[in-house]
């Protein structure tokens, strides 16, 4: 027993077993007479062994060739151009599939690069996975992502071992001019110095901020983010040492980020286009209230879970040390990229889920057609099984034929998707986070690719298994009626029902969706937006540094406002409602209730608000006043309190006369004048909160919308509101002017493209399911002809032989609701999220969507029956 | 079929009187891995015809038996082509078999 030997026995169980004696016989013998012949020369040595041994290794290669060859190689481009052939030879089914398939494929790549896009790329940062997002957790309020206050941040900063570095970011926004330009307001970043170094990001042009920056008194410096440098600065290679006003405050631009650097915020409203660094003093160190988004790269070797123990335990100290600020606060640690994209995730996956249905709904259709023509083909395929064509062979021949139209569909989808892709870019790009770049990269090409071969799998194999099970005889009898064996049509019948239930696991999720928000636009928002103009504007640099000024400004811009004729009323507020989805919101007591315990202190909305805002707004007032001219600086201090807080904290009671307190800077108390309706300042979808509106004369604020009701519900035109500001101050950017009605309608923004996205989908996979029904009920009255001639010969009405289709369509109509109810009620739990005031498992839509299925199933199975009850039964039964 | 290097020496190896897998392997040079595959195609395509010898021969021989390769008539047609088109073949398997035993036929 040589090793020689041994390799060629293992080799052997390669060899298809029935060839494998004789193989392994011609092997043994050549080893055995070549050695004898070495040894009768006397030359048999360890070298010759060698040689041996390397001879019999070639033993694997040669069984495996024996494995493949004839099996699966041999004839493949026979098939491959018969295949083609027979596709040419038929080329309505082949338009037919063809073109399913490539929208199936088209749109699935098209929503997946977006999917790849946004949450599968590696985010545009060095060693992005060990980049955290550290939040504070208001525990008691189940909040678990809150900003941070800086008091923690500094400290977390100086006690954390787990990160390398820890950096802060506040988005903003600020008014950005130089020398003669258009004045403009961009979306800024005020950042940690080290942000950049946290992230991994170097300066395409110029340096990112270092440690220095982040001195008080360096601070005026920024870097550009490509977007702005291209759009603003014409790309401009020297731009690098050039001042900049921000907020009045002259800046050096130091550095220009890569593009794909972005970080988007909607505090912001967009992507972060300039980056001013913080510098920290002891006033961070102590100051109070949340306001920072907080990043930091672990350390490497440091797990998540570690560091997530570990700012616990910091977090647990800060709470001893501050009660005051920190009872009921903790602090997380998530990973950065899903943090980035959570609004959108649910969505992505829900829309790439449901595209995914559509595409198996048209695999079915496919497969159905190919089921139908191989019935056509039956005659074919028993002529070459007859001929001595092994199964294998019959089966790769119809896998091949598959595979080609899948390939063509793959190859015209992936020209779709691009189309599909560039379509759906133009309708979203606001939605998705700043870095996500869409494009048809090699991994979308590859997920294409996969796809075109999976879904050749998918609709060809059942019926090429089913077709290459041939009975020899029966179809090559002459006048065999060539018809569809009970189990080939048990297989249409069981992809029709699959496709029934996945369109309604579509349709009953498209259907939550409307209804959810059909709720959520019927919202009443508190205020009436039609009719109402907005203005946002923001007082900065020297200017309007002193509160007199800030305040003098809108009392100014509010009497000019007053001189437009067609204007009704106008007032101001600190944070457009359902404008940008923030505002402001603190904690705050009353003087006549106990405190709660610490960590569930009472919190309010909090906003300024100027001029006539609730009668120009359209906001109910319930009790007392608003506020009017004579609430100046120096008069008493007065509050107005929404209905929620009213009830909340004074049941039963008048609020009127009561004193509320709060810290805003400094510490405030005022006595309650008026209470007003609730408005929904921050989401259409959020319950109205507390709020407490404040006098802008008394708390003052520097960034203020103006809003406007025109008379007769016409809102007052932007350029007339823009004369009038710039009459006060020519030189103050107003780029955002809308009218009240697009800000709320923008507002369901996402929903509605969810919404279409979806409806699209499922009036696809309800048409798709109800072709394919048709085809499979029309193809068994064809294929029954001869029975229902018969049956009518017997004596069945044309009814009776009607009512016998429509109930076979009925049948899997049934079968596949009820398959896609329980699929939909398994599906609802990913859609939680994502309905508003509608249950997942809301019956009425179940309900709804089970009827129109079957409706439409009663309409796809009537034109067989009918078909099938004017069949002449002599002309059925002569054909024989 | 297509007339490939490898399939010409191949051919004139058994022109030549190589009848067993191995011996093509020494005055080829080729791999055993590239030969058997080889041999099968050319089995198949009707230029080479395999038997085994009788195992009542080799029985007496106390050996077991070999399998025994030559070439068809078809098979000789190619081989005359392929020394039209590879006039190298010849010297090259010349040359292997003055350095090697003579092939000896055990059928």
């Amino acid at each position: 027993m040589s090793l020689s030997w041994l390799m060629v026995r293992i080799a052997s169980w390669l060899v298809p077993r029935r060839e494998r004696s004789e193989w392994r016989l011609e092997w043994e013998s050549e080893i055995w007479h070549y050695r004898r012949e070495l040894a009768s020369e006397d030359r048999l040595d360890w070298r010759m062994e060698m040689k041996l041994l390397g001879r019999s290794l070639g033993a694997v290669p040669d069984a495996l060739d024996l494995r493949s060859s004839p099996r699966l190689g041999e004839g493949l481009g026979a098939d491959l151009s018969y295949g083609l052939r027979m596709l040419r030879k038929s080329p309505g089914f082949t338009l037919v599939a063809v073109l399913l398939l490539a929208l199936g494929i088209g749109a699935t790549t098209a929503i997946f690069s977006v999917v790849n896009g946004v949450l599968l790329k590696p985010l545009p940062f060095q060693d992005p996975e060990r980049l955290v997002m550290v939040w504070e957790n208001s525990y008691k309020r189940d909040r678990a992502r809150n900003v941070v206050g800086p008091y923690n941040f500094l400290r977390w900063r100086e006690r954390a071992r787990s990160f390398a570095s820890m950096s802060a970011f506040v988005p903003w926004a600020a008014n950005l001019a130089e020398g003669e330009g258009e004045p403009e307001r961009v979306a800024i970043g005020y950042v940690s110095a080290d942000l950049f170094s946290t992230l991994g990001v170097s300066a395409a042009r110029g340096r990112v901020f270092t440690p220095e920056d982040g001195i008080p008194g360096n601070e005026r410096v920024v870097l550009l983010g490509d977007g702005l440098w291209k759009r603003r600065f014409g790309a401009d290679p020297d731009v690098v040492g050039r001042t900049l006003r921000v907020d009045g405050t002259e800046m050096t631009i130091v550095g220009v980020l890569p593009p794909g650097v972005e970080l988007s915020s909607q505090q912001a409203g967009g992507s972060v286009q300039i980056w001013n660094p913080m510098a920290f003093t002891n006033e961070h160190r102590e100051a109070r209230g949340r306001y920072m988004l907080v990043m930091a790269r672990l350390l490497s070797g440091v797990t998540l879970e570690q560091a997530q123990e570990e700012m616990k335990r910091i977090a647990a100290d800060l709470e001893k040390e501050n009660a005051d600020f920190n009872a009921g606060w903790s602090a997380n640690v998530f990973p950065l990229q899903p943090e980035l994209v959570r609004d959108v995730r649910g969505a992505i996956l829900v829309l790439f889920a449901a595209v995914g249905a559509v595409l198996l709904i048209a695999c079915a259709n496919v497969g159905n057609l190919l089921l139908t023509r191989a019935v056509a083909r039956e005659r074919e395929l028993s002529v070459r099984a007859a001929l001595g064509a092994r199964r294998f062979r019959i089966l790769r021949q119809l896998l091949v034929e598959s595979l080609l139209l899948a390939g063509v569909g793959g190859v015209l989808g992936l020209a779709l998707a691009e189309a599909f892709r560039r379509a759906l870019l133009s309708i979203l790009p606001a939605e998705l986070p700043a870095f996500a770049t869409i494009g048809l990269d090699s991994r979308v090409l590859a997920f294409t690719f996969s796809m075109s071969v999976a879904t050749s799998l998918l609709f060809g194999l059942l019926p090429a298994l089913q077709v290459s099970r041939l009975d020899l005889v029966e179809p090559l009898k002459e006048g065999a009626r060539g018809g569809a064996s009970a189990p080939r049509q048990r297989l249409k019948n069981v992809l029709v029902t699959v496709e029934i239930a996945l369109a309604v696991v579509l349709l009953v999720t498209t259907g939550l969706l409307i209804r959810s928000f059909h709720s959520l636009s019927r919202v009443n928002p508190g205020f009436q937006p039609a009719g109402l103009t907005a203005v946002q504007i923001n007082l900065a640099g020297p200017r309007y540094e002193t509160n007199e000024a800030q305040i003098a400004f809108y009392q100014q811009a509010l009497a000019k406002l007053q001189e437009i004729p067609t204007l009704e009323r106008a007032g101001a507020i600190s944070w457009l409602p359902l404008g940008s989805g923030l505002g402001s919101a603190t904690s705050y007591r009353v003087t006549d209730k106990p405190d709660p315990p610490p960590g569930e202190e009472r919190t309010a909305d909090v906003r300024m608000v100027a001029g006539d805002l609730f009668r120009a707004m359209g906001i109910p007032l319930l009790e007392g006043r608003g506020f009017e001219e004579s609430d100046r600086p120096d008069s008493r201090a007065v509050v107005v309190v929404n209905q929620t807080l009213a009830e909340t904290v004074w049941p039963g009671e008048s609020p009127i006369g009561k004193i509320v307190e709060m810290s805003w800077g400094e510490d405030i108390a005022a006595e309650v004048v008026g209470v007003v309706g609730d408005v929904r300042l921050v989401r259409l979808e959020t319950a109205p909160r507390a709020t407490l509106y404040w006098p802008q004369s008394q708390l003052p604020n520097n960034f203020m919308s103006l809003i406007a009701r025109g008379k007769d519900g016409r809102p007052p035109a932007a350029a007339d509101l823009r004369a009038a500001v710039a009459t006060v101050d020519p030189e103050l950017p107003l780029t955002s002017v809308q009218e009240m009605e697009d800000v709320v309608a923008r507002s369901l923004g996402r929903p509605r493209l969810t919404l279409s996205l979806m409806s699209l989908f499922g009036v696809v996979a309800l048409l798709l399911a109800a072709i394919g029904l048709y085809g499979v009920v029309a193809f068994s009255v064809s294929q029954r002809v001869r029975e229902i001639g018969l049956r009518m010969a017997l004596g069945a009405s044309s009814s009776d032989v009607s009512r016998l289709v429509l109930r076979e369509g009925l049948k899997l109509a049934l079968a596949g609701v009820a398959l896609g109810v329980v699929g939909a009620l398994f599906a609802a739990r990913f859609l939680e999220s994502m309905l508003y005031e509608v249950e997942p498992r809301d019956p009425m839509t179940l309900v709804v969507i089970a009827a129109l299925l079957i409706g439409v199933a009663l309409v796809a199975s009537y034109l067989p029956a009918r078909r099938a009850s004017r069949i002449d039964p002599f002309l059925a039964l002569r054909t024989e | 079929m297509n007339l490939t290097y490898p399939t010409a020496l191949v051919l004139e190896a058994l022109a030549r009187g190589h009848h067993h897998g191995f011996q093509i392997m020494d005055v080829t040079g080729l791999p055993s891995g590239t030969i058997y595959p080889l041999l099968r195609r050319l089995d198949r395509e009707g230029l080479v015809s395999s038997r085994w010898e009788k195992p009542a021969v080799a029985r007496r021989e106390q050996r077991p038996s070999r399998r025994y390769y030559q070439l068809t008539a078809a098979g000789e047609a190619q081989h005359a082509l392929a020394l039209e088109r590879f006039h190298a073949i010849e010297i090259l398997i010349g040359a292997a078999r003055k350095k090697l035993r003579p092939a000896r036929s055990e059928a």
